[in-house]
């Protein structure tokens, strides 16, 4: 549909509130609510939990309440008081960061409402719903705990004959994080909602979980018990065996369920190399503070991801595909096993972005498949690339391209092989390995003329990540060692598959080679906006440094049979392997020939 | 209930049916069947997006009046029966038991309001039946006396038919090639006026309807005579205007010149 010439936009908005199966005092094909009008409530409830006069008995599922900006054919229909729909896109920090939100505000107009689709016992009141208090007013007063709820946006065309059909709409998911309104000039309401991943920033997430377990009395350095206040702490706060540190002293533990005594079984762990960064058992004060510290052994790197995200990042593990985390990881991140000690609550997002720049992997909140991708910092698989040009896709004086010399770099740092995990993270000395990548030539005055350094502070690599430290600072070189490019430019709608984090290939007359040519740019899309719903979207691209074709060494049989050759292997084969090449660089067909990753 | 004094009716003068008793009338509803949330209520509360959906087959909604009510038109909108075969009509009784169409059925091509005029009569008993297999949906009716204008539509009317008001956005490629076009349905957007209106039928005919029209929507019959399909489901955009005729002669004094600019739905 988005291909057609002479598309009738729409934008239609879901709300997905909580609203009781059952119905007052009676049984359904839900259930029995045991309520009684005039004993447990003096009317009959909304069905929603702030009305709720038995909530022992609440049996919530989500309800649909639709709003859109322009008229749809019966029956499929909303309330078309949709005013507007606004985004402040998500942008991709490849390597670097979880990036910036995808962030939505929607406005709706409030009306009188009648109800009758609100209120199973809209008859039995006392007052006219059409003529007491308006839509929204009621709406938002029957459903406070509206946070963390689902909304949809779907954005896309209708039928010729005004219908809705799904199938040609683009479907947004977004969680709830406030609703204003209805004000009293503009009878409008706004509601403001962020992608999944909003559910892990560092004011809501953090791991370790804080806890409050408190000594009862002094230890000496060399206890091997202690007890915690207040009674029941053991079971709400920590586990049955684990890692607590009090003050900077980390030991190890066991506890019985229901007690709030810990047997210590080791010391001062966790705390290696000389003076002083070593630390034995030390003296703790009644009072002082017990913290659960956040262990992971060997760890491979998508396990941790994933621990961090949904235990303690509260992002709901619909949003996650693990099987395909888990693909992508073993194909290109295959050594990235992890070692870390946290001792104290630390954000999520912090957690995860050091996660993202060590590892060279990146995540998004892909808010069309309502999931949040993994993909390694890696070249395009070839199909994975779209084309386009100027002839056909880039719309008219929408092309223009920037750098950021702020992001180049010239020297990787890396420290790792913590000594002591209870010390500040940048603090230098407490890490004696030390990873160093350099381009001479770009520090030269024939160049760039400056040292441009990064550094990279590592709880999370020990000695087994030499390999892993090396290729860090060899890749974070190749992809910034120039200053990146980002170009910006419009499509029309039916070029609308492409998407965040898509790969292209792009031809456009304002990236130019030094004889004036445009040739064919390899980039990936870092932002989307769609300016004009349903018509015109808004793209970021930036360089990516895999500008050749890559693949991997083919096995040396398939199927029991040799390896088959270039021309008649199969297309999933030509994209994933590498075939060895004529002089000219290219295969005997013309096709472009293979760099192996 | 709004008691509407309305002179005689030419032939083409445009017609305007705000009225809907089954709403406002005071009656005693019943029906035979709904499908919550889709109850019968949301066939006339004003709303196009609430629908009443019954069962299949011969289904109604039935207004009991505590007296007999005047009633010569009928308004429909937003409804399935197009797309299921369905037919609507208007029935009256004196008695609840025998029942007369207040028109022949109407079975729509599309998605178009309905306008029937019939003649003034007044029943106890009204009802609006649907008969459909399968099951459509009927978003509004409404029932009641219209009023026409006094001296009917000035020139320079634009039809409703052709007062579209969509919105369209092209895409252009960087080498000029044309590559898409969208466009946002709207409504249809005009006003009509007429002029040297008296102002006793300001009072009597053209005030309720204002007032009606700060609430509700309602339904105009541009040109029943010249064009019988032309129905428009309107909804005031502004405030409607009353401005004292200009006078040239002593007998242009005391007539008013009215304007109601309008939105609405013709599909």
């Amino acid at each position: 549909m988005r291909k057609k010439i002479g598309r009738p936009t729409c934008q239609v908005v879901e709300l997905l509130l909580d609203f009781c199966q059952l119905r007052y005092g009676t049984t359904n094909g839900s259930g029995t609510c045991p309520a009684v009008l005039g004993v447990d409530s003096p009317q009959k409830c909304l069905n929603t939990r702030k009305t709720c006069p038995v909530p022992d008995s609440y049996l919530p599922a989500a309800k649909s309440y639709r709003f859109s900006n322009t008229a749809i054919k019966a029956p499929d229909t909303a309330k078309p008081t949709l005013v507007s729909v606004s985004f402040a896109p998500a942008k991709l920090d490849p390597g670097n960061s979880m990036g910036y939100r995808d962030t939505l505000k929607v406005v709706i107009q409030d009306t009188p409402g009648t109800d009758t689709d609100n209120d199973p016992y809209f008859r039995e009141r006392s007052y006219t719903p059409a003529k007491q208090g308006t839509y929204w007013g009621k709406l938002l007063a029957r459903n406070p705990y509206y946070q963390n709820r689902l909304i949809k946006v779907y954005s896309g065309y209708l039928n010729s004959d005004g219908s809705f059909d799904a199938a040609n709409f683009d479907v947004r998911t977004y969680v709830i994080t406030r609703i204003t309104g209805p004000d009293s000039g503009n009878f409008q309401v706004t509601v403001e909602a962020q992608d999944a991943l909003s559910m892990a920033v560092n004011l809501k997430a953090q791991a370790p979980l804080p806890c409050n377990g408190t000594l009862t009395a002094d230890i000496t350095d060399s206890s091997l018990s202690l007890t915690l206040d207040p009674p029941g702490v053991g079971d709400l706060q920590y586990s049955l065996s684990g890692t607590i540190c009090i003050g900077n002293e980390c030991m190890t533990y066991t506890r019985t369920s229901g007690s709030d005594t810990f047997v210590i079984t080791n010391r001062g762990t966790d705390h290696t190399g000389p003076d002083p960064f070593i630390l034995l058992g030390v003296s703790h004060s009644k009072g002082d503070v017990a913290q659960e510290c956040l262990r992971y052994s060997h760890t491979f790197v998508t396990d941790v991801l994933y621990d961090l995200l949904v235990t303690y990042g509260n992002v709901p593990t619909s949003f996650i595909d693990k099987p395909q985390w888990d693909d992508e990881a073993t194909i290109w991140l295959s050594q990235h096993f992890l070692t870390a000690l946290i001792v104290k609550p630390t954000g999520v997002t912090t957690l995860v972005n050091e996660l993202v720049q060590q590892c060279l992997f990146y995540i998004w909140s892909d808010v069309r498949a309502a999931l949040i991708p993994f993909r390694a910092v890696r070249p395009a698989i070839r199909n994975e690339s779209i084309t386009l040009g100027e002839q056909h896709n880039i719309l008219q004086d929408s092309a223009s391209v920037s750098e950021d010399p702020s992001l180049r770099i010239s020297q990787v740092i890396t420290y790792y092989r913590q000594f002591n995990p209870t010390l500040a993270i940048d603090r230098e000395d407490n890490y004696p390995g030390k990873g160093l990548a350099i381009d001479p030539e770009a520090q030269t005055a024939a160049e760039y003329g400056t040292k441009q350094v990064k550094k990279i502070y590592s709880r999370w690599f020990n000695s087994d990540n030499d390999t892993q430290v090396s290729t860090l600072g060899n890749r974070l070189l190749a992809k910034y060692r120039n200053n990146p490019k980002t170009l910006a430019f419009s499509l029309d709608a039916k070029d609308s598959e492409v998407w965040l984090a898509s790969y292209i290939n792009i031809v456009t007359s304002v990236m130019q080679d030094e004889f004036g040519d445009s040739p064919s740019q390899r980039m990936e899309i870092i932002q989307v906006a769609e300016s004009i719903q349903g018509t015109k979207f808004d793209y970021l691209a930036m360089d990516t440094f895999f500008n050749r074709r890559y693949a991997f060494i083919s096995p040396t049989l398939e199927g029991g049979s040799p390896f088959p050759d270039y021309v008649p292997a199969s297309q999933a084969d030509k994209d994933r392997y590498a075939f060895i090449c004529q002089d000219d660089g290219l295969m005997t067909n013309g096709d472009e020939g293979y760099a192996i990753v | 209930m709004t008691t509407i004094t309305v002179p005689p009716n030419p032939n083409a003068k445009p017609r305007i049916l705000y009225e809907n008793l089954m709403l406002d009338g005071g009656a005693t509803i019943t029906f035979t069947t709904e499908n919550s949330p889709d109850v019968h209520e949301n066939a006339y509360d004003w709303d196009p997006t609430t629908f009443w959906t019954p069962d299949d087959g011969t289904q109604s909604i039935t207004a009991h009046f505590p007296t007999p009510v005047n009633v010569d038109s009928f308004g429909c909108y937003s409804h399935t029966l197009a797309d299921n075969g369905g037919t609507i009509v208007l029935r009256w009784s004196d008695d609840g038991s025998t029942w007369h169409d207040a028109f022949t059925p109407v079975a729509p091509a599309d998605t178009s309001p309905i306008y029937q005029r019939f003649d003034l009569t007044a029943h106890a008993w009204w009802r609006v039946q649907v008969v459909s297999t399968p099951a459509s949906s009927i978003g509004i009716t409404a029932f009641g006396q219209e009023i026409a204008l006094e001296r009917g539509i000035m020139d320079g009317l634009t039809p409703p038919i052709v007062a579209r008001n969509t919105r369209v956005t092209n895409s252009v490629s960087q080498n000029g090639v044309f590559v898409g076009r969208s466009f946002v349905r709207s409504n249809v957007r005009s006003s009509f006026s007429s002029d040297y209106i008296t102002q006793q039928w300001i009072r009597d005919v053209w005030v309720p309807f204002i007032k009606a029209a700060e609430l509700h929507p309602w339904f105009l019959y541009w040109n029943y005579s010249a064009w019988p399909f032309e129905t428009c489901f309107c909804y005031s955009d502004d405030q409607a205007s009353m401005t004292p005729a200009a006078m040239t002669t002593p007998a242009g004094r005391g007539f008013f010149n009215i304007n109601m600019p309008y939105r609405g739905n013709i599909s």
